[in-house]
């Protein structure tokens, strides 16, 4: 049962017809992780005004609001709402490993991880943030840019990055370790099937890889599996202890787990404490 | 437990090399691709032998194999006899008549008696019922060990007499056996048997189910046919005829009363040998035939011109004492001399001296010339008599003589008519004399009371000339009258066949006829007199079979043996070969089936293929609740019509396939569904049986796709109709000059449908009679042929693929929603409408049924040639 991996234009056209129904999903999913949650209510550059706090010495008399400090003796400025000049920019590590999923009931990674990441959109959007597509569109805001990011994943661009973006990263990172550039306070989400979790197989197996390497035999399929996770922890911690050095909130993410409780941690990792 | 195919098990030797090599061959590895390879390539992986099938699988594959082995041996398990008591064993076998039919059964059950006996060491006897060919009593048998025995039921055979039970008992009491089997033939039939049953009593007693077939014997019907009887289960006999040699002459069943009647032709009658019920051949299913029972030609001919009148002449009287079923010619005596039958009879006929010496060839060769007196020949005798003759007759009673009309004397023992009881009323007034002085005493068969021959019969060559001295009617005597008469005829008829001796002397037994019908040479030394054949009881002494050298006298069961009714034989089992055995293949192969079907998805499952195999078996459960997709043509049979480009001619088609589609419906048991509209490029044409196509001058061109597909309509046993509304002008029909341009439009859209050679349908063809008988094919026009495939190119139902018309049939036919006519039909009206409607009925029988109906035109000829 050799599953043909599908060419990058099919994948896409698999894609845009799924891409309504995606957007949606990835909406639902944004409001199920939002109540409760709400966005950047932090004094920062923005139009909205915010609050009047006292003036401080140092504070420049231009920002004086002077209408409301006429009511009493002091100098009150005028406070508007930050506004984060640095967008956020998500990005889809794609590599052919993607393409996997060990059952019929469960998605395939990159469908798990395009979902993460639309939703992840979605939240911030909502949230007034302006997200990009790392390399691929233009930091956009506003209700429709969701579907913009959701086009852009399909039918990919390029556009210089912003260097100031937090990055957000979704994979399985199992091919290649993920990029940790870029200014702190970015996301890590590792996504893998739970078969590549547990290795349950048991019996006579020939693995092969995705992308051409020498197929390997296994005899007795289940002798691997305690040497195989042993290494697939190592190799998730060292994911994480490279995201956690570069400021970045490793996350990890099974495709038999529910997509909201990954999507809340990622959501809190990136609100400012 | 034996196997009906043994050989078969030879392929058990294959099956250790089969097991070593399913365990040499693994099971293939699945193959996966997995994302994380990287992760596991340089793990230890020792383990890289090749695996080896598991036990449990290799084992319940050779357990597949060794049940397909055996089952293909066919096996068959019969549970020995299980022999009761102990000590020597006396097994008692029927073997009379009755036992013949189950014969092979009744060995069969010996043998496995004995071989149960065998098992035990325990001595077999084996007490035949039956007496010997010779007649000796049943004996008491020796103890023998069970081969022995065994090799004494071999020569065990069935006697065609009937079992002696009378003289068994004797045997049986003296007998010391504790052990006493019973092998029954089923029937009672002497007064022996219930002690039989008590003397012997029986620790085991095997009897068949069924009383045996008795075939009884053949008479004659008034009709002269053969009549022959069954005595026992008619129902679903059949009997068979076979001549001497044994190839079966014809064959047929009983009627219920268990009568069958045979009428055959002379020919072959006369060649039947015998007759035997179909089933276990057996002497009670064979009844032979004798000389009596052939066919008799007789010849009459009268010399006076009133022997053929009713009442009065001889030959009237003459053939209806002929024996039934003789085939009787009437000629003048040349004629009948040179057809030769088997007896002559001449009615006072003058002879000339040619036909005189023809007769005396035709006696020589064998013939019988039976000659009676009459007024005609006692004036003159000739020469060809048994005995000198004189000249006038003698009158016995009457006004001018003293004497009475005279009796005959009991005929003397000699004559072969011995045996024939003259009545008392019986008396001649009148016959011609024999000279005594050259009175031969050896010549006369029958005299009267006071010694006056009155039968003369002198053997000459191989035949007999028989004079009769008084006439063949009543004038002379009332012999004609009397029940004599026809006895008399009937000897003499029998005579005609050579077997003239047959009455006076004992013949021997020339074939006999053994316990299974067959005809052997005889050894013995039995005689059976004619007369003692009534009461003839079958017996050693008297076999069954052919008595006399020219099969004088057929000696068969029926009538001959006792009667005998089911015997009443408690607790008997059926024979041990009847009772059916366990065939244990048909399950072995079936459990070998399910095994293979539990390997398969165990190897499924090791493969890890069951999910999919899941799947394809859902999607084989959604396959049935998509295939109600058709269309609804393909559930009832529907009329297509193709648009001919403008709406209300499309319109005007449909009302009148609407029409006909009511009024088929309405008059025959074909329901069609409503018609429907087909683009032939696109719609599946399959469904339809007949398509109609009126063409406009401006009807599209159909495209390629259309045109392949209405090709593949017609080579596909469909029918294609095309119609105009019309003809060019100048065309034959009331049609001309309706719609120009028709015939370019026919020409143009045609072009590329493969059309066969066409010709003009005529009353004789199918469509002009398959429902309705019409006269001819008009819409609303008549008059333009009516073009249809010529036969050879129809397919092979004889259906025209095609017919083209020019007379707007769909025109005729339409009526709108109303129900009233659309338009009226030129010139005939609604006559003319008439024809054309049921021309509608007749195009789709004809295009559903094809050339069914074609014989109807011959069945008046076919009946009139039944006589009908």
């Amino acid at each position: 049962m050799r599953v043909q991996p599908a060419s990058p234009e099919t994948q896409a056209q698999h894609l845009a017809a799924a891409l309504p129904k995606l957007i949606l999903a990835a909406e639902r999913l944004a409001w199920a992780v939002a109540p409760g949650l709400h966005g950047r209510r932090r004094t920062g550059q923005g139009d909205a005004f915010w609050q009047f706090r006292e003036a401080h010495a140092g504070d420049d008399a231009r920002r004086i609001d002077w209408r409301r400090s006429a009511q009493g003796d002091r100098h009150y400025i005028r406070e508007r709402e930050s506004e984060a000049q640095a967008s956020i920019a998500l990005s889809l590590e794609d590599t052919p490993t993607l393409d996997f999923s060990s059952s019929t009931a469960l998605p395939q990674k990159r469908d798990r991880a395009i979902l993460l990441l639309l939703a992840t959109a979605a939240l911030l959007l909502r949230a007034g943030e302006r997200v990009a597509l790392s390399g691929i569109t233009t930091p956009k805001s506003g209700p429709r840019a969701l579907s913009a990011i959701a086009h852009a994943l399909n039918t990919g661009g390029k556009a210089a990055p912003d260097p100031r973006a937090r990055h957000i990263r979704f994979g399985d990172f199992l091919t290649i370790a993920p990029s940790v550039s870029g200014p702190r306070g970015g996301a890590v989400v590792q996504i893998l099937d739970p078969a590549e979790c547990d290795f349950p197989y048991q019996g006579r197996y020939i693995f092969s890889g995705f992308s051409g390497e020498a197929p390997l035999p296994a005899a007795r399929a289940q002798d691997l599996a305690a040497a195989y996770r042993t290494r697939l922890t190592a190799h998730r911690a060292a994911i994480a202890h490279a995201a956690l050095r570069a400021g970045q909130t490793p996350l990890f993410h099974r495709t038999d787990h529910a997509p909201a409780l990954v999507l809340t941690t990622l959501y809190q990792a990136l609100s400012p404490r | 437990m034996i196997f009906t195919a043994p050989l078969a098990l030879t392929a058990l030797l294959l099956l250790p090399v089969f097991y070593l090599l399913l365990r040499l061959t693994p099971p293939p590895p699945k193959r996966l691709r997995f994302p994380p390879l990287s992760l596991l390539a340089g793990l230890d992986n020792r383990e890289q032998t090749a695996a080896k099938l598991p036990l449990w699988l290799a084992l319940l594959r050779a357990a597949i194999l060794l049940c397909l082995i055996i089952g293909i041996a066919g096996p068959v398990w019969r549970p020995p006899p299980a022999l009761p008591g102990t000590g020597p064993v006396l097994l008692v076998v029927d073997n009379g008549w009755a036992a013949a039919a189950n014969w092979p059964q009744i060995t069969a059950t010996a043998q496995q008696i004995i071989a149960a006996a065998g098992l035990q060491n325990r001595e077999v006897a084996i007490l035949a019922t039956a007496r010997g060919e010779d007649g000796t009593a049943p004996r008491a048998p020796p103890l023998a060990s069970a081969a022995a025995a065994e090799g004494a039921l071999a020569t065990l055979q069935p006697e065609p007499w009937p079992t002696d039970h009378f003289a068994a008992s004797k045997t049986i009491a003296a007998a010391s056996e504790p052990t006493r089997i019973y092998i029954a033939d089923g029937i009672t039939d002497s007064p022996g048997g219930p002690g039989f049953l008590a003397t012997l009593h029986p620790n085991r007693i095997f009897a068949p189910g069924t009383s045996p077939a008795l075939l009884g014997p053949v008479r004659l019907s008034p009709s002269g046919s053969l009549v022959l009887h069954a005595m026992s289960n008619p129902q679903n006999a059949q009997w068979q005829a076979e001549n001497a040699s044994g190839a079966s002459l014809a064959r047929g069943a009983f009627a219920p009363n268990g009568d069958a009647t045979i009428t055959l032709p002379p020919s072959i009658r006369n060649q039947i040998a015998k007759f035997i019920l179909i089933g276990p051949p057996s002497a009670a299913a064979t009844t032979l035939l004798d000389q009596s029972d052939a066919a008799h030609t007789a010849g009459l001919a009268g010399g006076s011109s009133t022997a053929d009148a009713p009442f009065l002449g001889g030959l009237y009287y003459l053939s209806r004492a002929l024996p039934p079923g003789t085939i009787i010619t009437r000629a003048s005596p040349g004629t009948l001399l040179a057809a030769r039958p088997g007896i002559i009879c001449l009615v006072d006929q003058p002879l000339t001296p040619n036909l005189a010496d023809a007769a005396r060839s035709y006696i020589a060769a064998g013939g019988i010339l039976v000659r009676f007196a009459g007024p005609l020949t006692a004036a003159a005798p000739d020469s060809l008599t048994a005995d000198p003759l004189l000249q006038g007759t003698r009158r016995l009673g009457g006004t001018l003589t003293w004497s009475k009309p005279e009796p005959l004397a009991p005929i003397p023992p000699g004559s072969p008519l011995a045996g024939l009881n003259p009545e008392r009323t019986l008396t001649i007034s009148r016959q011609v004399l024999a000279d005594p002085a050259t009175l031969d005493p050896a010549t006369i068969w029958a005299s009267l009371a006071d010694g006056t021959p009155l039968i003369l019969g002198r053997p000459a060559g191989q035949g007999d000339l028989v004079n009769i001295l008084t006439s063949a009617n009543p004038d002379w005597s009332n012999l004609a009258l009397s029940g004599l008469y026809p006895a008399i005829l009937q000897r003499l008829v029998a005579l005609g066949h050579g077997n003239a001796a047959s009455s006076t002397i004992a013949q021997p037994l020339s074939l006999r006829m053994d316990a299974f019908g067959t005809l052997r040479q005889a050894t013995g030394t039995a005689l059976l007199h004619l007369s003692e054949l009534p009461a003839a009881q079958i017996s050693p002494a008297r076999p069954p079979g052919l008595y006399g050298t020219g099969s004088t006298i057929a000696l068969n069961l029926a009538g001959h043996i006792p009667p005998f009714t089911k015997a009443k034989l408690p607790g008997a089992q059926p024979f041990i070969g009847t009772a059916p055995p366990n065939r244990l293949g048909p399950s072995l192969i079936a459990l070998a089936l399910v095994l293979l079907t539990l390997d398969l998805a165990l190897s499924l499952l090791i493969r890890g293929k069951i999910p999919r195999l899941g799947f394809s078996l859902l999607a084989m459960a959604i396959l049935p609740a998509t295939a109600h997709a058709q269309p609804a043509a393909a559930l009832q049979p529907t009329l297509g019509y193709i648009s001919s480009g403008d709406s209300g001619t499309d319109q005007t088609t449909a009302y009148g396939l609407a029409f006909v589609t009511a009024n088929v419906s309405a008059h025959s048991s074909v329901q069609l569904a409503p018609p429907a509209l087909l683009n032939p490029s696109t719609d599946d044409l399959a469904f339809y049986p007949l398509i109609y196509w009126l063409l406009r001058p401006a009807t599209p061109t159909p495209s390629p796709a259309a045109c392949e597909a209405l090709n593949i309509f017609m080579s596909h046993g469909g029918l294609l109709v095309i119609d105009t509304e019309g003809a060019d002008a100048g065309s034959p029909g009331s049609g001309a000059g309706f719609a120009p341009g028709a015939g370019a439009a026919l020409t143009r859209i045609t072009a590329c449908l493969d059309l066969p050679p066409l010709q003009p349908l005529t009353g004789q063809d199918v469509i002009a009679h398959c429902f309705y008988i019409i006269p001819g094919f008009p819409g609303r026009f008549t008059g333009a042929p009516v073009l249809a495939a010529i036969p050879a190119a129809r397919d092979a139902d004889g259906v025209t693929p095609i017919i083209l018309t020019q007379n707007d049939w769909a025109g005729a036919w339409a009526r709108d929603s109303t129900g009233i006519p659309e338009q009226t039909p030129l010139p005939g009206g609604d006559a003319q409408r008439l024809v054309a409607d049921r021309l509608g009925i007749n195009l789709v029988i004809y295009s559903l049924t094809g050339d069914y109906k074609a014989d109807q035109a011959f069945a008046p000829a076919l009946l009139d040639r039944l006589g009908q």
